[in-house]
């Protein structure tokens, strides 16, 4: 540890350095304390140096620590020493005077103390006590002083123990103080016996170190932008997925939930994308090993609700409670080591370490309620409304007989319809009269209906966290172990998550300077969420679209009230979709997906001393990960359904499920799959070697030139397979027995398709790394890192695959300076600045050519061949996405109590790959090149303060705040018109990296229809090319990424009680609402209240902008009805602000009182109620209340629920 | 001082252990693209050295086989563009840039292809595993700067082809970003495409294809022969070539319309029109293309009036001819069923997707036309008539050997009726004349809504008039500019030059 230690003169930053590390072995003192043999022989010859210049040679020699009250100690008495080969008492004797001082030696420190002289008189009496941690373990070396006499005091001794006489006619205060530990003050009463707690000083501890993963370092001499954040301040309980912490906890970084789905990576972006088509999530980092992703989604696929997105986030395995911190690195400088893939920044893992003491086992027990969402937060119609938009579409000659009855999907007019037209042979007559009356009274049961969908589909369902974790250590081993059971009953009726992880950790010392670290980590992942296909986009109508999507929340939002789940007798009652009978409960049941993960990760640390200033240091790590993902869809299902449906010659013309045979134009289509369901499967597996070498050579000349070096190597291997095949006829309910109709086979591959695939990804990755760092009595520091990366990513050439990174910084510690050492209140005051060039991977890997294989698409099967074609022509001039950042740091602290951090960061993105659209002569036209570059600059600021402080009331307060914007200056890509007004946005020079764009809306016309203007400033109803180039005419309407985020926390502390309130914020973006609209209706889809105020009569157009119903009359005369809506869609109607206040966290947490605690014999108990996500303090009137995070895609994507959780900490 | 040396000694180690291994761990593909590693991998890039375009919509828009449909029919704007004579903006599918762009697709496949064979071989001696790829190779590469070179360069003219622009010739695989590229002349392009061919047909083998009616097979090679020969008025090699392609009896091998085609359904005829089944297809493609969907319903295109006009004027045969034409009853367009849809979704039962309609590329009639044309220029007369009753047997209703045998006279008369006079760059005799005359009256008709007729509008600076339902007629001159597309813009802005406008 400790790659910059200056000694000497930077005092301050040794003792606390020391006494760290003196706090950490303290724990186990009862154990070990006053057992330490002093055997260690010196020889020592100085002559004329001061006492501190012995000390640290002894230090060199030995292990000994030493530690010594600064100002009490004579430090630069001079003198003189030549002894061999004697014990550390004697050395003590010699050099201090053994009446001023006294010394102890702890384990293999040496304390030294000042001896008061206390003035006897009779009046005195004598107060005994001992002073302890919270842990409830005893504090030696704790300095105790009257508060009147400072001077007068004794230290506590190995056993926590003091005993101190003071005059018995006066008010006497004890002051206790401990580096590391908060100062408590206690006023002597009558007691003569007092235990005394005292509390880490968190701050001071926390700031101390930086952990980059490779190297820990003082925060001191971090020359970079980095933020540390601690657990147990984030953790948000009842929240399982690591990556949604950091939400406005850390200036800079931000957050999005896109989709609240376990499994589901939020969007995180550490000082906004640095890469506009490539990659731009941070890089992961757990404990100094680069965490892999087990599948790559592309940041604008996070938010689309296919399968995959359940595997996104590489840290849902890890269990919450094993995190001590997380450390996010932000600037050039911190991320300097990681070199080309820390473009995006880095987010470091530190995991829990055993430690020396006693066993310590801590459990933890979270109850998660959460809330069904509620029809108040959505703007939708009851079914009343409802009905009479509907009897309205009935007029307008839209739910005719003879069209619902034909229809793909049906609701209460099909069903009637359907009633009517069926002849109940028992009965001996039509289930439904053909009469006014009847059809009246039919539909009345659905009109006063109003179905809450979301309590027939959601659960207030409990979900439970139990985790165990046990810290044990002796002299030579450390250990901890933990393990940890998520089990969650689903939020929905058809999703739930089984999560199990086991975590064993053992740091061993082998030798006296040999140290390894061996750990294993494992999770289980069963999972089970509702059946959904990829989603596809629709180029031509500007749609996206899913088949079968029964998402339940997206189901809730878009179901007409009116239809209802069961019918009269309690039964399921079916409707249509997709020309057959659905009922979305039965379809929940019988088309669900399971997905299984196990993820194995075994690590290997190993450090070894060479000597006192140089240390090689190695770590390895293998990981598996395998994912299967079983969609099972039962025959039962709607989706078997929709394979069979032959109802009628219209159906059969229109369903396309059914095989048509191209070899025989005039066959009638028939179904292919008569039995059994579809059994989908797609495994996903990854496996990952990482190894690392580092040597650090570490020393301080004339104790004013700190010099460190580190020079590493690192090397990794990643192999990702994705293999999936989907099966035909699969009969769950017969013996799970195959009954395939091989046309169906046929059928796929005549379109092209295949009916399995599997596919290989390889990523080999080395690196040689240099960092230097010097530093002049820790005022002044320098930081040099180069970095060389070699990937296999571009392709074979060798010239492309390498790439030099480097970087300078540098920190003046103003703090230091002589005159400001002075200046009591200002406790912190530091300038960095960073210069330096990162880079990354971009998405293209064509440093030679890509050739592919495929099957060549014709139109007779037997016309087939096996094909290669051309991918990507060479592109000799490859190279990786790079970016000059600079950096300018400024730290300032206040009283101990404020602490503020600015940082502000220029980026100059170049290189990065973008499409280019080439003269098409070379033959291929659009080519990915390193052709577009982005400047994004912003600034980021910190503080923490510590407003009110007293031994039982505290109120701590944070605040982040950050602030940036991104500009493409250059991009020779076009993207068409829906490339920029879907919801996901797109890149256009002089935006930033993603904008939305809408369709500029130009009223309704005299029939309710919308209008839009066109390219030429025309106004047109459906003409809108959706597949334009010609993008001029758009309306910008702002970034889909957030300008602003931040978060703002405010902790309060009363006895055993803690308050916490969070809430986080975000400004600056715009979002894109739901596409409900739609130009023709069907009785199954909801409305919102939107539509109330619609165009009806001519006249409206003046006071609504909310398009009219069309009717049949209208549809037959228009073409393009259908892209008009849509249009609207995407139009500058459909767009709200993505601003938001959200009250994120409120907590309450109560500890058991330490005295009740050791009755009962435990170390300590706590009790949590905490609400996450509770709602929204600010967001656009636009969205009613509305989720702007979360605007709904359907498949596996949920919105974050309102929950609410109740902890149970314990510990022994 | 052992510090340092321990510090060196175990940093040497790292260094080179790492370094001597870290090219060959890098070598690793990133994923499981594929590698060129045999004559048989070539074979399968070849399958993309064709143009997965289609010309047939903006050539046969231009044609006089096309009219106006009428308002009631839906418009799209780059057929009508085309059809008014206009450059065509859209970039899309159907135009003249996607086809530039594919063309040089096709070209660069090939070159890679080519790049490879020259990689495993020494120089010009070609083994016996390559000879076949080779030869396909540069047949693909001729073909493809052929197509462009008719498309995007003025006719060809033996006196002004040296310094007429011709179009690019590319014969490397592009590594950079972005290359530049200049216009040969004409003659230099065609120099080219004839080295191409004449290396090229020596490999060309038929046992090399597992589907050979996709590939230039020998029939195909000796197709494409004909009518680079037939452009350049090389009318020898053309009659050379047309021998490759005929053995035995030509019309066995011509398309049935009198016969088998009869008792087809629309659906079946458009599927058996462009299949591999079809003895007359020498060479198919399938083309992103949404022609089969739109050729035959849209505005402009075949109408009844000009169907009317061209199957009912008298004929040398003297009898009807068996086409199966279609027509609307609300729109004045008529078609023949010739394209069959197949719908590529963009995943499976996606909403949206392609549309590939295979075209032939060369047909058994094309070859006999370019035969019947160069028989006509070398003034072997009765081999010409004799050309056109092979084509009249499988035309003709009813054909009678002897009542619908084409005589001289009958040509002469019948077909100077046509009043627009054929000019190409070399003379026509007095007697030759009627002859070319028949012989592109019966190329139109056989190739209505296939393009062709486009080639023979620029071959012999035929005028066009298109009529409009709105506003006045279109003409298009003998020698009008229009005839040659403009270069697209893409390339322009890559400092190629454009075209006369």
């Amino acid at each position: 540890m400790g790659t910059l230690c200056p000694r000497g003169k930077i005092k301050k930053a040794l003792k606390i350095m020391k006494l760290t590390t003196l706090f950490t072995l303290m724990l186990c003192m009862q154990l070990h304390a006053s057992v330490y043999s002093q055997q260690t022989r010196l020889s020592l010859k100085l002559s004329n140096v001061d006492i501190s210049r012995i000390f640290s040679e002894i230090e060199k020699q030995s292990d000994y620590a030493f530690t010594y009250p600064v100002n009490e100690i004579s430090v630069d008495k001079k003198m003189s020493i030549d002894v061999k080969n004697v014990l550390i008492d004697e050395i003590m004797s010699t050099c201090l005077n053994e009446v001023l001082y006294s010394y102890s030696v702890i384990d293999k420190h040496v304390i030294i103390t000042k001896k008061h002289l206390l003035k006897v008189t009779t009046e005195e009496r004598e107060i005994t006590g001992v002073v302890k941690d919270k842990e409830g373990y005893p504090l030696p070396g704790v300095s105790v002083t009257l508060k009147d006499a400072p001077t007068v005091g004794v230290s506590t001794d190995v056993n926590g123990k003091f005993i101190i006489k003071i005059a018995n006619d006066k008010k006497v205060t004890l002051v206790f103080t401990f580096i590391g530990m908060k100062t408590k003050e206690i006023t002597v009463g009558k007691k003569s016996n007092y235990i005394v707690i005292l509390e880490n000083d968190a701050e001071i501890l926390d700031e101390v170190v930086i952990s980059t993963g490779y190297q820990r370092i003082d925060r001191k001499l971090f020359t970079g932008s980095a933020a540390k954040v601690d657990a147990k301040d984030t953790k948000v309980d009842g929240v399982a997925d690591v990556g949604r912490m950091l939400e406005g906890r850390v200036a800079g970084v931000s957050v999005q939930n896109v989709s609240g789905t376990f499994g589901a990576a939020p969007k995180i972006r550490v000082r906004g994308a640095s890469s506009i088509y490539g990659d731009t999530k941070p890089l992961w980092v757990v404990d100094g090993v680069v965490l892999e992703d087990v599948v790559d989604v592309s940041p604008d696929d996070l938010s689309s609700g296919d399968a995959v997105t359940l595997i996104s986030s590489s840290v849902a395995g890890i269990n919450a409670d094993d995190i001590e911190n997380f450390q996010i690195l932000k600037d050039a400088s911190a991320t300097a080591l990681y070199g080309a893939r820390a473009m995006n920044g880095v987010i470091v893992i530190t995991t829990k370490k055993g430690k020396k003491g006693k066993t310590k086992i801590n459990l933890s027990s979270e109850f998660t309620m959460k809330m069904k969402p509620s029809y108040s937060d959505y703007d939708i119609m009851n079914s009343q409304d409802q009905m009479s938009v509907l009897m309205e579409l009935q007029k307008k000659g839209l739910l005719n007989h003879a069209d619902v009855i034909r229809n793909q999907n049906g609701g209460i007019f099909y069903k009637m319809y359907n009633n009517i037209n069926t002849y109940d042979a028992k009965k001996g007559a039509f289930v439904l009269e053909n009469t006014e009356n009847a059809r009246n009274n039919f539909l009345r049961r659905y009109e006063t209906a109003n179905t809450d969908w979301f309590g027939v589909l959601f659960n207030n369902s409990l979900q439970q966290n139990h985790s165990l974790s046990i810290s044990s250590g002796s002299e030579n081993a450390r250990y901890y172990a933990s393990t940890s059971v998520l089990d969650d009953k689903g939020w929905t009726v058809a999703d739930k998550v089984n999560r199990y992880t086991v975590k064993l950790k053992g740091d061993f010392d082998i030798l006296k300077n040999l140290t390894l670290g061996l750990q294993v980590n494992a999770s289980v992942r069963k999972q089970v969420v509702p059946g959904t296909f990829g989603r596809a986009s629709n180029n031509v109508t500007g749609e996206f679209k899913r088949e079968f999507d029964i998402n339940p929340f997206s189901y809730a939002l878009n179901t007409s009230r009116a239809i209802t789940p069961y019918d009269e007798n309690g039964k399921l009652e079916y409707f249509r979709m997709n020309y057959a009978p659905f009922n979305i409960i039965n379809e929940l049941n019988n088309n669900k997906i399971e997905l299984n993960v196990i993820d194995l990760n075994l690590q290997a640390d190993l450090s070894y001393k060479i000597n006192s200033h140089l240390e090689y240091k190695f770590a390895g790590a293998v990981r598996f990960v395998r994912s299967t993902n079983e969609h099972k869809v039962t025959r039962f299902s709607n989706v078997a359904g929709a394979y069979r449906a032959t109802d009628d010659a219209i159906v059969e013309d229109h369903n396309k499920y059914l095989y048509r045979n191209k070899e025989k134009p005039n066959e009638r289509p028939i179904s292919v799959l008569n039995n059994g369901g579809l059994y989908n499967r797609q495994d996903n597996y990854l496996e990952n070697y990482y190894f690392r070498n580092i040597v650090n050579f570490n020393n301080t000349y004339d104790e004013t030139h700190s010099v460190n070096v580190i020079l590493g190597q690192e090397l990794r291997s990643t192999d990702r397979q994705n293999s999936w095949s989907n099966g035909y006829g699969y009969q769950y309910d017969k013996g799970g027995i195959p009954f395939t109709d091989y046309r169906i086979v046929k059928q796929i591959l005549e379109n092209g398709f295949a009916y399995y695939g599997n596919g290989y990804s390889y990523d080999r990755f080395l690196a040689f790394f240099i960092s230097s760092a010097y530093s002049y009595l820790g005022k002044y520091t320098v930081n040099i890192t180069s970095r060389y990366d070699g990937s296999n990513k571009l392709g074979k050439s060798k010239s492309a695959r390498w790439l030099p990174t480097w970087n300078i910084s540098g920190k003046w510690n103003i703090k230091e300076e002589p005159s400001v050492q002075e200046i009591n209140w200002l406790s912190n005051l530091s300038l960095r600045g960073t210069y330096g060039l990162t880079a990354s991977m971009g998405p293209s890997t064509n440093s030679s050519v890509i050739y592919r294989n495929s099957v060549s698409f014709r139109q007779a099967e037997y016309e087939k061949e096996s094909q290669m074609y051309v991918q990507s022509l060479e592109n000799s001039e490859l190279t990786w996405e790079k970016q000059y950042e600079t950096n300018i740091g400024f730290d300032f602290g206040l009283f101990n109590r404020i602490n503020l951090s600015i940082d502000a960061y220029h980026r100059r993105g170049f290189d990065l790959i973008a499409a280019i659209r080439t003269s098409g002569i070379g033959g291929d036209f659009w080519k990915y090149g390193n052709y577009a570059d982005m400047i994004s600059k912003g600034v980021e600021f910190s503080i923490n303060t510590r407003n009110v402080l007293s031994d039982d009331f505290s109120w701590d307060t944070g605040f982040t705040f950050s602030i940036r914007e991104n500009e493409i200056t250059n991009l020779k890509s076009k993207p068409n018109v829906f490339d920029l007004v879907r919801s996901e946005g797109g890149a256009v020079q002089g935006g930033s990296v993603r904008d939305l764009y809408s369709i500029p809306f130009a009223g309704l016309n005299e029939q309710g229809l919308p209008t839009f203007y066109n390219e030429e400033g025309e106004i047109v109803i459906g003409d809108v090319n959706f597949q334009s180039n010609d993008i001029d005419y758009l309306k910008f309407e702002g970034s889909i990424d957030p300008k602003l985020t931040g978060g703002f926390s405010n902790r309060f502390k009363y006895k055993n009680w803690d308050l916490n309130v969070f809430c986080s914020y975000s400004f600056g973006n715009v979002v894109r609402l739901y596409p409900s609209f739609s130009s023709s209706y069907s009785d199954w889809n909801a409305m919102s209240k939107d539509m109330k105020n619609r165009w009806v009569l001519p006249g409206d157009e003046k006071v609504t902008n909310i398009p009219t119903i069309p009717s049949d009359h209208i549809m037959d005369n228009n073409t393009n009805i259908n892209r008009a809506y849509n249009a609207y869609n995407y139009s500058d109607q459909r767009v709200a602000k993505g601003d938001f206040i959200r009250l994120k966290e409120v907590s309450i947490n109560y500890n058991l009182p330490k005295s009740l605690c050791k009755k009962i014999n435990i170390a300590n108990a706590s009790l949590k109620l905490q609400g996450t996500n509770l709602f929204l303090l600010y967001s656009d009137k636009k969205l009613n209340g509305q989720d702007p995070e979360f605007i709904g895609a359907g498949g596996v994507a949920m919105p974050i629920p309102h929950q609410y959780t109740l902890t149970f900490k314990l510990g022994f | 001082m052992i510090m340092k040396i321990y510090s060196i000694y175990i940093s040497t180690i790292i260094c080179i252990t790492s370094l001597l291994s870290c090219n060959d761990f890098l070598d690793k593909a990133p994923d499981n693209r594929a590698v060129i590693k045999d004559a048989e991998s070539i074979s399968e890039l070849l399958v993309n050295a064709y143009p997965e375009s289609n010309y047939i919509p903006f050539t046969s828009l231009k044609t006089d086989n096309s009219g106006d449909g009428g308002r009631l029919a839906v418009s799209i704007r780059k057929y009508e563009q085309a059809y008014k004579f206009e450059d065509i903006t859209d970039i899309g599918q159907d135009t003249p840039t996607l086809y530039w762009n594919s063309c040089f697709k096709a070209i660069m496949h090939a070159n890679i292809a080519l790049d490879e064979i020259i990689k495993n071989n020494n120089g010009d001696e070609i083994n016996d595993d390559y000879k076949a790829v080779y030869g396909e190779a540069l047949m693909c590469r001729a073909y493809a700067h052929f197509m462009l070179l008719n498309l995007f360069a003025v006719p060809y003219n033996k006196s002004t082809a040296g310094e007429d622009l011709g179009i690019p010739w590319v014969e490397e695989p592009e590594k950079v970003i972005l290359k530049r590229y200049k216009r040969e002349t004409v003659e230099t392009v065609y120099n080219n495409i004839v080295s191409d061919f004449e290396r090229g047909i020596k490999y060309i083998s038929d046992e090399s294809y597992s589907v050979p009616e996709y590939h230039f097979n020998t029939s195909a090679a000796y197709a494409f022969g004909t009518r680079l020969y037939l452009t350049l008025g090389n009318w020898k090699k053309v009659v050379e070539c047309a021998e490759g392609v005929f053995v035995g009896d030509v019309s066995e091998i011509l398309r049935d319309w009198t016969g088998a085609y009869k008792s087809m359904s629309e659906d079946q005829l458009k599927s058996f029109y462009s299949s591999s089944i079809e003895k007359s297809n020498l060479l198919l493609r399938a083309t992103v293309s949404p022609w089969s969907r739109y050729g035959d319903i849209t505005r402009y295109g075949l109408t009844k009036e000009i169907a009317g006009n061209i199957f009912s004027a008298k004929n040398a045969a003297k009898g009807d001819f068996g086409y199966t034409t279609l027509g609307y009853i609300s729109i004045e367009r008529a078609y023949i069923p010739k394209f069959f849809e197949s719908f590529r979704a963009e995943g499976m039962n996606a909403e949206s997707g392609w549309v590939y309609t295979t075209i032939p590329l060369f047909s058994a009639e094309e070859v006999l036309f370019n035969l019947a044309e160069a028989n006509i220029m070398l003034n072997r007369f009765d081999d010409a008539i004799s050309n056109l009753n092979s084509f009249f047997k499988r035309r003709i209703r009813e054909y009678d050997e002897i009542e619908n045998n084409v005589i001289e006279e009958r040509i002469s008369q019948i077909d100077s009726y046509d009043l627009t006079n054929p000019k190409p760059f070399y003379s026509i005799s007095d007697k030759q004349k009627p002859f070319i005359k028949c012989v592109l009256r019966l190329k139109r008709m056989e190739f209505i809504n296939e393009g062709i007729r486009f080639f023979d509008i620029r071959r012999f600076h035929l005028p066009v008039t298109h009529k409009c339902v709105e506003g006045e007629d279109i003409i298009l001159t003998e020698n009008d500019y229009r005839k040659v597309f403009q270069i697209p813009a893409s390339a322009i802005q890559f400092g190629i030059t454009p075209n006369k406008r």
